[in-house]
């Protein structure tokens, strides 16, 4: 068997391709076996004096396939990200994003707080993106990293055929397993890191920004203007307000702790509801809470139409009848789970 | 059998009958595609059977078939390797032929895990045998 000038020309730049497709490690060495066992197979396909032309080879080639193909199976894994990769890529995703996404939110809400921004919505906004992409930031990074390594270095430890389900044996202790948990009792992580996240902005702003903040918003001339509508009376339930947005924060930590609704959950969620109702029963005899000053908010731009309706609003009570609208709310929601943890008690 | 899987069925055999295929072809690709299976799994036990003395990629492969076990060569050279990179082979570029060709054989530990191996095999057998009469 002998090839001619273009198809020794043809073989080589198969070769080449096949070459480029291969792991980084041991190329030379993999693409010179390669060529090899390639010649090995047309040697043994074709008698010694015959002259291979590059249609022949080529049909020869076609045989065994793609560069790519070829190059494939010397790949320990067809993944992006070989499965060696795989537990740095998961201790990026479920441990060091969460800390870092929840650093950057903190840090970002503290600097927040402390410097009282001129344009709360927007800052919160920002924070709200910066955090994800801080998040997606470092999963991509993190998927690029490793999807190159991969590809240049697919074998970390040559003597070890990788075992996909080996970093799952690791030992384990019974006591470790999750407790079966009542339809009652289950929570949503979901649900739970959007109440604590909600719950802080709340305190943020009923702390630091409430003066900055609380009031009707209209935009007058491409610019939001806010005139107060809240009274001293009101101003004087913030702290309590705060105690109690407090008080609701920490029952979600425990549930997202626990994983579920526990005793301990469900006595600060009643006492958080006997709390709100006393403090919703107190500003409701504490006169008015909520008043507007139609001339200042003419002197601002607002339009008298819009001012119309909130003076008519408040006059016929609105105030009021919300207040009792939401003590009702809350008195229904405190029953059930004095009812629920009675339960619990009971079943125990 | 639910009636869910009754329908099931009954559309692949409808479509594999509109494509052309006869009943009997339609068998022999499902048996062809379950049997490549099997042979997948043993082929590890097959390959270091052949390497108690010195193979190069080519001749095994033709050993191989020569005996009715047929392995495609992406299959086979990587296997190699593989093998050799657990510990099993050693390998060595012979140049005196008429080009570089790499040798292959069972290294002790090979030979060793080689028996057990084989010896397990024996013993699967029987009891697969028990199992499928």
């Amino acid at each position: 068997m002998k090839l001619t000038e273009s198809s020794e020309t043809l073989l080589s730049r198969y070769l080449l391709a096949v070459e480029r497709h291969l792991p980084y490690q041991g190329r030379k060495d993999m693409i010179t076996e390669i060529k090899s066992n390639l010649m090995d197979t047309l040697e043994d396909h074709y008698p010694a004096d015959e002259c291979i032309d590059e249609v022949r080879l080529e049909a020869e080639l076609r045989k065994l396939g793609s560069p790519r193909t070829v190059a494939a199976p010397y790949f320990p894994s067809d993944a992006l990200i070989a499965p060696q990769y795989n537990t740095i890529f998961r201790l990026v995703v479920t441990r060091l994003m969460p800390i870092v996404v929840a650093a950057v939110v903190f840090a970002g809400l503290l600097s927040f707080a402390l410097s009282r921004g001129e344009n709360p919505f927007w800052s919160l906004w920002e924070l709200v993106g910066t955090g994800w992409q801080v998040g997606v930031g470092l999963i991509g990074t993190a998927a690029v990293i490793l999807m190159v390594l991969s590809r240049f270095f697919p074998q970390v430890h040559p003597n070890k055929e990788w075992d996909a389900l080996e970093e799952d044996k690791e030992s384990w202790k019974v006591s470790d397993l999750p407790e079966l948990v009542s339809a009652q009792d289950k929570v949503q992580v979901w649900e739970l890191a959007m109440g604590i996240f909600f719950g802080l902005v709340a305190l943020i702003i009923w702390l630091f920004l409430f003066d900055k903040v609380a009031g009707i918003w209209w935009r007058v001339g491409g610019q939001w203007r806010m005139t107060p509508i809240f009274t001293e009376a009101f101003k004087n339930f913030i702290p309590w307000i705060a105690i109690n947005a407090g008080l609701g924060v920490i029952a979600y930590l425990v549930m997202l702790w626990k994983r579920r609704r526990s005793i301990g959950s469900r006595l600060i969620e009643i006492g958080t509801g006997i709390s709100d109702i006393s403090l919703v029963s107190a500003m409701l005899g504490a006169g008015t809470l909520v008043s507007l000053d139609k001339g200042i908010a003419l002197s601002m731009g607002f339009p008298a139409e819009a001012l119309d309706v909130l003076q008519n609003l408040l006059a016929h009570n609105a105030v009021h009848w919300i207040m009792v609208a939401i003590l009702v709310a809350l008195s229904i929601d405190l029953l059930a789970n004095i009812v629920n943890l009675v339960k619990r008690v009971l079943e125990r | 059998m639910k009636i869910q899987q009754y329908w099931y069925l009954t559309l692949l055999y409808i479509i594999q009958y509109n494509s052309g295929m006869t009943h009997n072809e339609m068998i022999q690709e499902h048996v062809s595609r379950l049997s490549a299976e099997l042979r997948r799994g043993l082929i590890v036990l097959v390959v270091m059977s052949q390497l108690d003395s010195k193979e190069y990629g080519y001749s095994l492969l033709r050993k191989l078939e020569e005996r009715g076990f047929e392995v495609s060569q992406d299959t086979l050279y990587p296997l190699l390797r593989r093998l050799e990179a657990q510990g099993y082979l050693q390998s060595d570029w012979q140049i005196d032929e008429a080009r570089p060709r790499r040798y292959y054989q069972l290294n002790e530990l090979g030979s060793e895990v080689y028996q057990a191996l084989h010896q397990d095999w024996l013993e699967q057998l029987k009891i697969i045998e028990e199992i499928v009469r």
